[in-house]
This record gives C-alpha cells, sequence and structure tokens, in this order.
C-alpha cells in the first residue's frame, strides 16, 4: 500500500503551484489540471494488486518526496554541453529542464510551412483551438494515476502543430534533462507534448530524456499525438537517465484513415522506468509499427506495456521488442492488442524477445490478444533465452570466444531491434548509446552497429 | 597432419558418424563425396567442435595434438578452417570487425602481432580482390541478406585471410556460378602448400576439375565405404551411387 501522506504532499504541491507559477495559464488548461488533480487524489499511486502494476512496484516513488522546480537556470547546462545530445546536424531542438523550456539552449531554426511549434506556455497555445481540442483528450487520466498528476500540473511543454499537407523534414528533437544544483532536493519534472498532425503531413519527432546529474530523480512525462487521414508520423524515444532515475512516460497516439505510425522506444534502465504506449487505430487502413529495445543491468528495472486498439477495418499494427538484460535487472513486458468486431481484415503481429546475459537477470513478459472479429490474421510469440548458438558457434570456429563473443552476439541481437528506426540519424544515435552502454560490461572490443541498408565504405 | 580413427558420433542420441578411419597428409587434398544425409556435415562440424555432436568412440590427432579436446576457438587458432555448408548470417556486426577480431585473435596465439585498422584494410581489400569481391561487402552485416553465392564467397575470403593449415570445406561448391567455382578452387590452390591440407565436401566431379584432390571418399551411412584417385570421382559422376551398391549395402546393413 501507498504511504498515506504520498496523495496528500502532491495536493499540496498542486495547491502551491496553482498559487504560484501556473498563474499564466489560461482558464481551460487549469480546468483540464484540476480535474486531473481530482482524478489523481481518488485514485492513489497504483499498487501492485492492480493488474497492469503487479510486476512493477512503483513504492519507491510513492516514498519520496519529490520537489516540482520551475527552474531552468543551472550553470552545468550550456548550448555546447547540450549539442552533445543532437541527433541530426539540421534538427530543430527544443530543450526542456526539469520539464520546463529553456530558450537559451535550444536551437531552433524557421519551420517549414504549414507547421508549428510553441510552448504550451506561450500565448500562441493558449489560443490554439486545436490544441484546446485535443490536449490531454486522448489520455484517460482516470485509468492512469501517473498521466493525472502529469495532467495536474500541466503548464509547459510543446506543441506540434502540423497543418494538412505540411512536410517537416528535418526532425524535431525534445530533449528533457533532469538536474539539480546541490542544495536542491531531489525533482520531479512533468515533460508534455502534444503533436497534432493535419491530413498528408509528415514529421520526425524525437523525444530524448537524460540527467544532467547522478541524483535521484523523478520524470512524469506525457505525450499525445493525433494524426490526421494519411498523415506519418516517425516518433523515437530516448530515455538514458542514471541509475537513480524514476520515469514513467505515457506515450498516447489516435490514428485516422490512411495514417501511418513508426515509433521506437530505447529504455536504457534506471531505478524504475516504465513506458506505455498505446496506440488507437480509428480510422481504416491506418498502419503502425511499435517498437522497442530495453536493456538493463545492476538491479535497474525496466517496463514497457504497450496496448493497441484496432478500431477499423483493414488496418495493421506490428510490434517488436527486444531485451538485453544483465546482472538482477528485471524487465516486464505487457503487449496488449484489442481488436474491435468492426475491425475486420486486421492485421497484427507482436513479438518480444529477450537475451539473458545472467542467471540473477528476470523477464517478466505478457504479450495477449483479444479479439472479437473473425476475419483477421494476428500473431504473437515471446522468447526469453541465452545466447545464439548458431552465431556463437560460427565466432568460435573463427577462433573467436569469451567475452569478445558475447559482444558480437549481443550486438547482433540489438541490432535487429534498431535496424527497425527508419530516420537514419536517430537510428544512428540509438546504436551508439546501445553500444556505450554495451562497452560498460563487455569491454571495448564491442563493435559498432552496422546495418544491411547501409552499404557505403567507411574508411 | 589429421588421423580420425574409428570415429562414433551421435546428435540428440542418434548415431550418425559410425567408425570413420582417415588420414590425411600435409600437403594432401581429399574429397569427400556421398549421398545426402550420410554425414559429410556431421564429420565436418565434429571435426571443428560443434557442441551439438557427441563424440562416443574413437579419437582424431591433429598435429600430434588430441583434437577432439580443444575447445572450438583453440581448434581455429591452431589452423583448422571450417568452411559452413550454411553460413551463419550475424546482423548488426561487419565483415571487417568479424575477419579482423578472427584474425587478430589467431595471431595472438601464434604469437604475432594484431594487425591495426589500416594494416587490416589493406589486407582486406588485396584478399577480396582475389575472391572478386565488392568492396561494399566490408562493410555489411556478416552473411546477412547476402545470396547464396555471396555467402560461399565470403567463406572463401574468410579462409584466404585466416590462411588455416587444415581447411575443411563443407559444399563450398553448391550455389556456386562457373566463375565463383572457379574462385573457389583458386582459394584453395593458393592455399596449397606442402605444410597445408584440405577436405573438400562434395556432390560434383565438376568442382574437382579445378581442385585436383589426391584422395576422393565415399561417405555412406556413416561409415567411409570406398577411398580412391580422382578417377572414383568421375566414375560416381558417370554412374551414380549405384556403382559401388555393394560396398553401401554393406555399409547400410552393418
Ligand atoms: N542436430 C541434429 N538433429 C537431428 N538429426 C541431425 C542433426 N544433425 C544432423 N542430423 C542428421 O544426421 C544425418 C547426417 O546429416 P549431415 O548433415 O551430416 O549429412 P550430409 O552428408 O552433410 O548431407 P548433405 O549432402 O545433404 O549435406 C542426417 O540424417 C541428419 O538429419
Ligand atoms: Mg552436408
Amino acid at each position: 500500500m501507498e504511504p498515506r501522506h504520498t496523495k496528500e504532499y502532491y495536493e499540496n504541491e498542486h495547491r502551491r503551484f496553482e498559487s504560484n507559477g501556473a498563474s499564466g495559464s489560461p482558464e481551460w488548461m487549469k480546468e483540464l489540471r484540476t480535474a486531473a488533480m481530482a482524478s489523481f487524489a481518488a485514485q492513489g499511486f497504483p499498487g501492485s494488486e492492480k493488474e497492469e502494476w503487479r510486476f512493477t512496484n512503483i513504492a519507491p516513488i510513492a516514498r519520496q518526496d519529490f520537489a516540482y522546480s520551475p527552474n531552468t537556470d543551472y550553470p552545468a547546462l550550456t548550448p555546447d554541453a547540450i549539442s552533445g545530445h543532437a541527433i541530426d546536424a539540421n534538427e530543430h531542438r527544443f530543450v526542456f529542464v526539469n520539464g520546463h523550456y529553456s530558450e537559451r539552449l535550444s536551437a531552433v531554426s524557421s519551420l517549414p510551412a504549414h507547421a508549428s511549434v510553441c510552448t504550451l506556455a506561450s500565448p500562441d497555445a493558449h489560443t490554439n483551438t486545436e490544441l484546446q481540442r485535443h490536449l490531454a483528450r486522448h489520455t484517460d487520466v482516470r485509468a492512469n494515476a501517473f498521466a493525472a498528476l502529469n495532467t495536474a500540473f500541466l503548464s509547459d511543454g510543446l506543441f506540434i502543430h502540423l497543418l494538412p499537407g505540411a512536410v517537416v523534414s528535418s526532425p524535431i528533437h525534445i530533449v528533457n534533462i533532469a538536474v539539480h544544483l546541490p542544495d536542491e532536493p531531489a525533482h520531479v519534472s512533468y515533460p508534455r507534448v502534444m503533436i497534432a498532425a493535419g491530413e498528408n503531413s509528415t514529421a520526425t519527432v524525437i523525444e530524448s530524456f537524460y540527467a544532467g546529474d547522478e541524483r535521484m530523480s523523478f520524470t512524469d512525462a506525457v505525450t499525445e499525438m493525433t494524426l490526421g487521414p494519411g498523415s506519418s508520423i516517425d516518433y523515437v524515444k530516448i530515455q538514458d537517465e542514471n541509475l537513480n532515475s524514476f520515469h514513467m512516460h505515457t506515450v498516447t497516439a489516435v490514428q485516422q484513415k490512411e495514417s501511418r505510425l513508426n515509433m521506437f522506444s530505447l529504455s536504457l534502465g534506471g531505478a524504475i522506468a516504465r513506458s506505455e504506449m498505446r496506440v488507437g487505430l480509428e480510422g481504416e487502413k491506418s498502419e503502425c509499427t511499435v517498437n522497442g529495445l530495453y536493456m538493463a543491468d545492476g538491479s535497474q528495472l525496466t517496463d514497457h506495456h504497450t496496448f493497441i486498439h484496432h478500431k477499423a477495418p483493414a488496418c495493421a499494427s506490428h510490434e517488436l521488442f527486444k531485451g538485453i538484460l544483465d546482472g538482477s535487472a528485471r524487465a516486464v513486458y505487457t503487449g496488449k492488442v484489442y481488436v474491435d468486431a468492426i475491425a475486420q481484415k486486421t492485421d497484427s503481429k507482436q513479438t518480444n524477445r529477450n537475451l539473458m546475459l545472467s542467471d540473477t537477470a528476470s523477464v517478466d513478459t505478457q504479450p495477449q490478444l483479444e479479439i472479437f472479429a473473425d476475419d483477421v490474421k494476428c500473431t504473437h510469440g515471446t522468447t526469453v533465452g541465452g545466447m545464439n548458438e548458431g552465431i556463437v558457434f560460427y565466432l568460435k570456429s573463427r577462433g573467436i570466444g569469451g567475452i569478445t563473443a558475447r559482444g558480437i552476439v549481443t550486438i547482433g541481437f540489438a541490432a535487429e531491434a534498431t535496424e527497425k528506426i527508419a530516420h537514419v540519424s536517430s537510428r544512428s544515435m540509438v546504436d551508439a548509446l546501445v553500444v556505450t552502454q554495451l562497452r560498460k560490461t563487455l569491454g571495448n572490443e564491442v563493435p559498432e552497429i552496422v546495418h544491411s541498408g547501409k552499404h557505403d565504405e567507411k574508411e | 597432419m589429421l588421423e580420425i580413427k574409428n570415429l562414433h558420433a551421435s546428435v540428440n542420441g542418434k548415431e550418425i558418424l559410425k567408425g570413420i578411419n582417415l588420414t590425411v597428409l600435409a600437403g594432401e587434398v581429399h574429397a569427400i563425396m556421398g549421398p545426402n544425409g550420410s554425414g559429410k556435415s556431421t564429420l565436418a562440424q565434429v571435426l571443428a567442435g560443434h557442441p551439438a555432436y557427441e563424440v562416443t568412440a574413437g579419437e582424431v590427432i591433429y598435429d600430434g595434438i588430441n583434437l577432439l579436446e580443444l575447445q572450438p576457438e583453440a581448434r581455429a587458432q591452431a589452423g583448422i578452417f571450417l568452411a559452413f555448408q550454411y553460413p551463419v548470417e550475424i546482423p548488426g556486426v561487419s565483415n571487417s570487425y568479424f575477419l579482423k577480431t578472427g584474425l587478430n585473435e589467431i595471431r595472438k596465439t601464434k604469437g604475432l602481432e594484431e594487425l591495426d585498422a589500416m594494416q587490416f584494410l589493406k589486407l582486406l581489400k588485396e584478399k577480396m580482390k582475389i575472391v572478386e569481391m565488392d568492396p561494399s561487402f566490408i562493410n555489411r552485416p556478416v552473411n546477412e541478406g547476402y545470396s547464396g553465392g555471396e555467402k560461399k564467397r565470403n567463406e572463401i575470403l574468410q579462409m584466404a585471410i585466416l590462411e588455416p593449415k587444415l581447411a575443411i570445406l563443407d559444399e563450398t561448391d553448391s550455389g556456386l556460378d562457373i566463375d565463383a567455382l572457379q574462385i573457389v578452387a583458386e582459394g584453395v590452390n593458393k592455399l596449397k602448400t606442402p605444410a597445408n591440407a584440405s577436405i573438400v565436401v562434395t556432390h560434383y566431379q565438376r568442382l574437382l576439375n579445378y581442385i585436383v584432390p589426391d584422395v576422393v571418399h565415399v561417405l555412406v551411412n556413416g561409415r567411409i565405404v570406398k577411398s580412391g584417385g580422382k578417377e572414383l570421382a568421375m566414375e560416381l559422376e558417370e554412374k551414380g551411387y549405384d556403382f559401388i551398391k555393394d560396398e553401401i549395402a554393406e555399409a547400410q546393413t552393418a
């Protein structure tokens, strides 16, 4: 059970927040907050008696009094330091420090016609009817305490508005950094992103989460997107915080007809790192791929929870999540595909594969299918195992054994997930982070990742 | 160089090799032919040390040492090379990294200095020219998405780089076009020195026009039922396995 005072703590924080910094918000945003706070107060943090939280005990988050801070001024954070997180030379980079936009650290060039981006704290956002129509309308806060808490503190964040036909070729990269001054208490931040993609619009959106120090912090993020007819969104999430980070992120996407969503989630662990990814396929012939790679060692916990709801005929959903677990790390994967009676000709495939590098690591994997239509093609599969024996023997037959072989096999395993990232520079970044992570445990011999599409000769 | 005595091996409790006797001297090329499922690949894999195969009797002496006691990587380091009938794909890992790592592991055990990236790239490009592989394969993941023939060429490339003492080629000629066949043959012939030896598993006499074997063996049902000179391969090609049906019948019933 959660400690009695947790709810009260956040209720107090919320009152303080309303009376201080949040005064600039428009009335409609305040109303969202009030309703969300009531919803959070009604449910509190979820306990492990809830099916969705059976394997992820969030008591360590509830136990801690995390402080909300509007400060974005940290001497350690300089535009130069931030540029180390850059993924694409031409990216539009929006940097949020503890959940608040920092213009100083951001690097934004002009966007193409019919596309606009503004922070949720800006007057442009406050008067935008499209934002008002969508913000917090697609995430069910009554069933999601963390999304409720995020919404209760909603004031800043990013609104990506693609009018019909907008084509944004350079990626929009949202960099989130949790950071502290030495005398500051552990922070909570509430990153928030809303993407409204109009008919036939196209964009790549990357959200990355980093820690600016080794301190404990709690990131409670919500991302919502609506994809208009024929629109196409590539979405990449990178979570690379520290060993003391608590990370809860809810991503909700709603797709209209013939839209295409390609999502990838890289989770490099944390004390607890959970990503909940929900897709509603509401218009016919819409397609989504929801892929990911999680890696954890030590005593980290990484959790992916996906829910794909086929609500219209002839939609496709493809899901591949791979996990690499070492030490005493734990991973949770729960993937649910729900097919309504009307959603005939659904094509759905769900795969979860786990590579266990130690005997003490563990994984709870649960692919679930609920089908109410009769003419569908739905498959799911899950594996938990050691290294690919065929590759191991091939390597040995070339004189390569021991930890070097381990590195190669593990890279091979990871590459099959990262190759699903369509946006090339995001894929390179994810690959590089994976290699860096593996080198910590398997040594510097771990090779760089190459992909079959990339045939250029590299000297 | 290699002496196989009364070798018995099983997989999943099923006996596949039922008493193989084979002696390969330095400088020789031996060909092994035989019907599908007779145990040719099993023999090759047992020599390379595949853990799925259990040796239940017999011994293998390689260069005066008990080969069966060595781990597979130690066998490779000792100069044994197996060109796989079904080369394995390694996604994400570049061919050049794979080859360089293997070569340097082998050089280390020989007490030779490891090659750095530049030196290795030079060697790799040289060898790729010999096997007529496009330089794009340098940075492609190992065998992933290669055509059947490209995979086989890649095996020969590995052989050319690792320069084994004993090369075992398991149907490297299957699925190759005529040009590639000559390249494979050249690869083997280049390796041919008085100090080295090769065992070539094949279904086709064609390859043996280019790689002239000193001895041809026919493996049936886990046993070598007949050995002879290169004419034996020609006879097999002409008449099929029928022509040694008495020997086969004897092996089947034994
Ligand atoms: N892992 C295994 N499990 C079960 N049976 C096996 C296994 N490996 C080999 N065998 C069996 O052993 C027998 C010999 O197989 P092997 O691959 O050695 O034949 P081969 O002579 O190389 O045939 P081919 O000419 O078709 O390549 C076959 O009947 C095969 O099915
Ligand atoms: Mg075979």
